[in-house]
């Protein structure tokens, strides 16, 4: 009897146990804002957040902001039947769309709820200006509230006025963008941060440090100095990953998946350099600091305070709708045929003579390979020792060695390893040497280098690996040859 | 009460028997058959394992309860007491002993034929080195027509998380790991072998039928384990070898020479030789 009774509370406990309702849901995600609007006084954090916030929204509200090169992914449709929804709150429509995109397994629910709707005719008459409907004075930010692709119904989450018309024209925009938030959040964040912060809860752990895609800059890409990578550059890294560091490579994930992870990233780079943008405009002025040392030398606080409001008022929005152009023509741009580095010749062929060029190039005192790399390309230079000026602060970094453009301690590549981490390809060598590697100190050497020269110094930079002492000799006294024949 | 103990204890070979019986209907057996020749033999023992185990089960059920059911029949029946019984003993000592005695020395043959490098199949074709790293398998091919050697060598065709593999005939993997341990697990070709640091572990195997097969790490590697997914392609010989020939071809690519003249040209060299 006792056992029995033991035994039924058991059951009883573990079965409460198992109540998952009672666990707390996660904390709602948030856009980490960039690290230095907290040296803004506070008059000045607020706008920016705002502006930032209104224009690229949060991680569970996007905003699809059309200034920007970003394919937040379109569907167009028809509206077959419009009618209100019993309680009177929606509007039940029902829509053909002209294509319906494949749907993951977990499509729609979580991926259309909140894609924007706009209407490119209403009740008849075609809709101009971004296809928001105007209803008077409030134009109405549509959006999907549900929809089955299946029945085709789908629920909007406002009220309009009047319902549409069978026949109107609608738009829904955001899908990609939302199922690449879906994907990322579940297999990138928490190295990269849900801001694209290199910030993530495993982020400080690793060396190198998950990319911050904030200002643009990423290492590994097929474009040239200073410029963006393009789609295909970051669908190259997230398949392949980057040997030798901790970015792993998602050859499996669905090709869906990537193409909407590659926007997503693009989004959130061209939305942290439009914050970063903002917070550069302010930062001289209008840091605490700034503002101590204006009132030090005698200015009112409340005069600069008024400045302020006057800057925010009106050359705020404009200096936004200027960097905003210029963020996405550096995107757009990219995307362009002509703006790929590639050689004009093919490879010469990779024989003893060339990788003997090769070396001499590599030793030169005019590429300073050596300085970096060291002599048998080990990674040992003579710079991985000296201390590096920091030019923000114009003082010595406390620590010797190299340092990258996010202030993190880097070294040079250990060549005789045979890793690569922007691919191995001769064609990859080649845009690393003619283009450097961008936040890197590594330099790009296109200027001092024709192309025979840089195809000479691909071929002896993959021989490294398989070098010996004895090969290097050789090589060295073929070099020496050829200086001594040039003379 | 009285015959509830008695009911418990039949209850459950009979519950054991039902849903093994059920359970290939149901989807719950192995998630696939055995794609490998090994992979048969080792499901083949388990088979035979599983049996063993049964009968003995379900016989030590039927004893227990009947004894129990016995027992309750006569209220005034008084136990009693024994102490040790020689014969018994023996018996019940010697008895599972020889079993155990017979799955040993019964499975040696397939477990040499795995793990005894003796005992490998001659005509092994060493397709790659895999090596296994947080959180990814890195796979490095010779280069076409070429044998693997230990280091890497110029020319050697490199990919990730994606091995393939001509099927039908045995093929072998040199296992390692560049940092913590890990597991190369096929679940559908029955292959799992820790890759320990230090070592280069030979494993080999036979797909019996191409196809697309998982591939995941069975030893919990750090926080990353559960990424480490990759596949196994098992394929027709001559597809294997096109599949190599533009892997390396697309590894070459400077640019300007299209990857189709770079493979018509490695083709026409092959044909020379
Ligand atoms: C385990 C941590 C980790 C995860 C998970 C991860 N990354 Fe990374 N990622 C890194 C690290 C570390 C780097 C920097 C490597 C370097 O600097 O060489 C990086 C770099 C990158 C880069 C920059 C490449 C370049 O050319 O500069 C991109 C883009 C990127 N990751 C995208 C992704 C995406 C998309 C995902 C999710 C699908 C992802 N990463 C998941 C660690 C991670
Ligand atoms: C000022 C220092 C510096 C100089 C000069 C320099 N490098 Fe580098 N190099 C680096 C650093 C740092 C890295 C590692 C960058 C990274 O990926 O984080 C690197 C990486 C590389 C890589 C690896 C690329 C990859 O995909 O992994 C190659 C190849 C390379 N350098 C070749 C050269 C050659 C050839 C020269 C001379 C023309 C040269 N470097 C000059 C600092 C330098
Ligand atoms: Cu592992």
């Amino acid at each position: 009897m006792v056992a029995r009774n033991c035994l039924l509370g058991l059951t009883i406990v573990a079965l409460l146990g198992c109540d998952l309702s009672r666990v707390a849901p996660p904390p709602e995600a948030v856009f980490a804002p960039d690290e230095r609007i907290d040296d803004l006084v506070r008059q000045a954090r607020r706008p920016v957040v705002e502006m930032v916030t209104e224009r690229f929204g949060t991680p569970n509200r996007l905003v699809a902001w059309e200034a920007l090169p970003v394919d937040y992914g379109v569907l167009e449709g028809r509206v077959v039947e419009a009618y209100p929804e019993t309680d009177g709150t929606c509007w039940r429509l029902k829509v053909e769309l002209d294509a319906v995109p494949e749907f993951p397994k977990d499509w729609p629910a979580p991926l259309l709820q909140g894609v924007a709707v706009a209407f490119l005719s209403f009740g008849g008459k075609p809709v101009s200006a971004g296809g928001l409907v105007d209803e008077g004075e409030n134009r109405v930010g549509l959006t999907v509230q549900r929809f089955d692709p299946g029945t085709g119904v789908l629920e909007l989450a406002q009220r309009l006025g009047s319902p549409p018309s069978a026949g109107d024209r609608l738009r829904l925009v955001g899908h990609k963008l939302q199922r690449g938030r879906v994907a990322y959040m579940r297999h990138c964040v928490h190295c990269h941060g849900v801001a694209g912060d290199g910030n993530g809860p495993t982020a400080p752990y690793l060396n190198p440090r998950p990319r911050d895609y904030r200002r643009g800059i990423f290492k590994f890409t097929s474009t040239g100095p200073n410029e963006r990578p393009t789609r295909d550059d970051l669908k190259r890294t997230i398949r392949q990953g980057i040997p030798g560091t901790y970015m792993p490579s998602f050859f499996l994930l669905d090709d869906g998946d990537v193409e909407a992870i590659v926007e997503y990233v693009r989004f959130l780079a061209m939305r942290g350099e439009f914050e970063r943008r903002l917070v550069d405009e302010l930062i001289l002025d209008y840091s605490t600091e700034a503002v101590a040392q204006r009132v030090d030398a005698g200015e009112e606080r409340s005069d600069i305070l008024d400045e302020l409001e006057t800057f925010l008022r009106d050359e705020l929005p404009e200096t936004a709708a200027f960097e905003v152009e210029r963020i996405a023509n550096a995107w757009r741009r990219v995307e362009r045929p002509e703006a790929l580095v590639v050689p004009k010749t093919p490879r010469t062929p990779d024989t003893f003579e060339s990788r003997a060029r090769g070396r001499k190039l590599f030793l030169s005192k005019t590429l300073k390979c050596v300085d970096c790399h060291g002599p048998t390309g080990r990674g040992d230079g003579p710079m991985t020792e000296d201390y590096q000026l920091n030019t923000a602060t114009n003082e010595y970094y406390p620590f010797p060695g190299l340092v990258d453009a996010w202030g993190h301690p880097i070294r040079p590549r250990n060549l005789t390893r045979g890793i690569y981490r922007g691919g191995r390809r001769p064609l990859d060598i080649y845009r690393r040497i003619y283009v450097g590697i961008k936040g890197t100190p590594m330099p790009s050497s296109a200027a001092a280098l024709n192309e025979e020269q840089i195809w000479d110094l691909v071929n002896y930079v993959l021989s490294i690996p398989y070098e010996t002492a004895d090969t290097r000799r050789q090589l060295d006294a073929v070099a020496a040859q050829l200086t001594a024949s040039e003379k | 009460m009285r015959n509830f103990w008695c009911l418990f204890f039949t209850v459950w070979p009979i519950v054991a028997v039902g849903t093994f019986v059920i359970a290939p209907a149901m989807g719950w057996w192995f998630p696939t058959d055995a794609y490998s020749t090994l992979g048969q033999q080792i499901d083949d023992l388990f088979y035979l394992i599983l049996t063993i185990v049964g009968v003995v089960f379900i016989g030590t059920h039927i004893a227990l309860g009947y004894t129990l059911w016995k027992g309750s029949q006569d209220p005034n029946r008084r136990s009693w007491f024994t102490h040790g019984s020689h014969t018994l003993e023996v018996i019940w000592t010697i008895v599972p002993a020889g079993i155990l005695l017979f799955i040993a020395l019964y499975q040696m043959d397939v477990w040499r034929m795995y793990r005894v490098q003796s005992a490998f199949p001659e005509d092994l074709l060493e397709v790659a080195e895999v090596t296994a790293r947080q959180f990814e398998w890195r796979i490095r091919y010779p280069a076409p027509g070429r044998p693997l050697q230990l280091k890497p060598q110029k020319g050697d065709v490199y990919a990730v998380n994606d091995l393939h593999v001509p099927v039908n005939r045995p093929v072998l993997i040199q296992l390692r790991t560049m940092d913590v341990q890990h597991s190369f697990f096929v679940p559908s070709l029955r292959v799992k072998q820790d890759a320990l640091p230090g070592q280069v572990i030979p494993v080999w195997f036979e797909v019996t039928k191409p196809g697309i097969y998982d591939l995941t790490c069975a030893e919990l590697c750090g926080w990353g384990h559960y990424k480490m997914r990759g596949r196994v392609v098992a394929e027709a010989e001559e597809d294997f070898r096109a599949y190599l020939q533009r892997l390396a071809a697309e590894q070459a690519y400077d640019g300007v020479t299209p990857i189709e003249t770079a493979l018509s040209h490695a083709e026409k060299r092959q044909n020379e030789e």
